[in-house]
């Protein structure tokens, strides 16, 4: 027996691939078509089971010329926690210079995701 | 005189790809750049999706920039930020460029080949024919972006997104993320004009409605926006009355289309496509004026920034031919 089809939009590339997706109830395998490479089906796979983004937002900074500086997850949390961590992130305040790939927030709510700057800010600049 | 092979007028995506390809192989070059720092609208766009053609992994608009400002950087290009072009003249060598910053006031500089990287500017309320009061809360999705993303500032509480173009999508997200209620996106047309994935991942994603059919006709408030009036329009985009229906909300955020910035270009006669409103050029991106070349959106609109990446190799690849032929002739 199989679940229901899930109708899903690929969001690895700009292409945006219009999948079906399906799991075998018994074997837990599952089936995905319309993709166009493989990301797409692991992508597929992780959606159907569990989704995951990559949160990209900016940090308070003590740099009065750029009071924000841009940042990412080191990898995709799960959907849920996006705005869980948009509130914990609210509170930190980032020293100036930072350079861009710097750790700024270690294992960001118990992730095992760090929070790295994707900007380099330095004084002036 | 400061003389140039070539003056690239942008610093972003497309004019900092051109400046560093016509630098590597030999030129002369001078990067144009108005605001303070280098990496155009990509310094605003936070959000991830960049540079899968051009590195093959998913980069942030600022990693990306940071990728090709590094590398003009390493090759000692000369470059003037905060500096403003006025005038472009064309002489018996080549082309004047007057410029002005407030480090050098006014300076005429010169050079052979002209790269002109300006790239778009976004629709604004004024060219959609919304009446109605003139009250703070209205803003094109580039500038909310900006007042979130640069400046930190949440532009309102509860908006209305007006087009469904991809930054007014990232928009509709970012604000969410923020904490404002998108109370929906409204789309005059019956699909979404922004890529697949964008409504997936940033409506779908948050339960954002999206409403086809509909548009806004007038926005209301004195000092601030209170409401707006939407109405339901049909195939020819014409607007059904009595479908009226008034929406509370202290925000309207416009994603209604971009268009190619082609003032300074007009400077100098450059012949504009009515269709793509940005220059005609041949297929090596030169425009009816020989040496004056044209690339990224200030050429068309691009949905990817990989796609203005190579599209301005291309135009600094055939200047450098040009520049060549030149100096052969002159020598």
């Amino acid at each position: 027996m199989d679940e229901p089809m899930n109708r899903m939009i690929c969001i690895v590339c700009p292409k945006g691939c219009q999948m079906m997706v399906q799991r075998d109830a018994k074997s837990g395998s599952i089936k995905v078509t319309g993709n166009a490479c493989e990301k797409g089906a692991l992508y597929a796979s992780e959606e159907l089971l569990h989704p995951v983004r990559t949160l990209t937002t900016t940090l308070k900074t003590d740099n009065p010329i750029h009071p924000r500086i841009s940042v990412k997850t080191s990898g995709a949390i799960p959907k849920e926690q996006l705005i869980p961590a948009m509130q914990f992130l609210n509170d930190f305040c980032v020293e100036t210079p930072v350079e861009i790939g710097t750790v700024l927030v270690e294992n960001l709510l118990g992730l095992n995701v760090d929070v790295i700057a994707t900007m380099t800010l330095k004084e002036g600049e | 005189m400061n003389y140039y092979d070539s003056i690239v007028i942008g610093g972003g995506p497309a004019g900092l790809a051109a400046a560093y390809q016509l630098k590597i192989e030999g030129a002369k070059v001078l990067i144009l750049e108005r605001e303070a720092r280098l990496g155009g609208i990509l310094k605003q766009c936070i959000h991830d999706g960049f540079g899968l053609i051009e590195f093959n992994k998913v980069l942030t608009g600022p990693e990306y920039a940071d990728y090709f400002v590094n590398a003009v950087k390493s090759t000692k290009i000369d470059i003037m930020t905060k500096t403003f072009v006025t005038d472009l003249i064309k002489t018996e060598k080549g082309f004047h460029v007057t410029i002005v910053n407030s480090q050098t006031g006014v300076q005429i500089l010169s050079c052979k080949t002209i790269i002109l990287a300006t790239g778009c500017r976004e629709r604004t309320n004024k060219q959609l024919f919304i009446t109605g009061d003139r009250p703070a809360g209205v803003y094109t999705a580039g500038t909310a972006q900006y007042m979130v993303n640069i400046e930190g500032l949440l532009p309102c509480n509860r908006c209305l997104i007006l087009g469904s173009g991809d930054i007014g999508l990232i928009m509709a997200r970012r604000l969410t993320l923020e904490g404002a209620k998108v109370i929906g996106v409204y789309e005059a047309k019956d699909t979404a004009s922004g890529l697949a994935r964008n409504v997936q991942q940033c409506l779908l994603d948050f339960e954002i409605p999206i409403y086809y059919r509909k548009t806004v006709i007038e926005v209301h408030g004195r000092e601030r926006l209170k409401s707006v009036t939407v109405a339901d329009v049909d195939e020819q985009m014409k607007v059904i009355y009595g479908t009226e229906k008034e929406v509370v909300c202290d925000g309207l955020i416009l994603s209604v289309g971009l268009i190619p910035e082609n003032e300074i270009a007009e400077k100098l006669s450059v012949a504009i496509d009515p269709k793509t409103n940005g220059p005609i050029v041949d297929g090596q991106m030169m425009t009816c004026i020989p040496g004056v070349f044209s690339c990224g959106n200030a050429l068309k609109v691009f949905d990817l920034v990989d796609h203005v990446t190579a599209n301005a190799r291309i135009a600094a690849k055939s200047a450098l031919k040009y520049i060549q032929k030149e100096s052969e002739t002159d020598g």
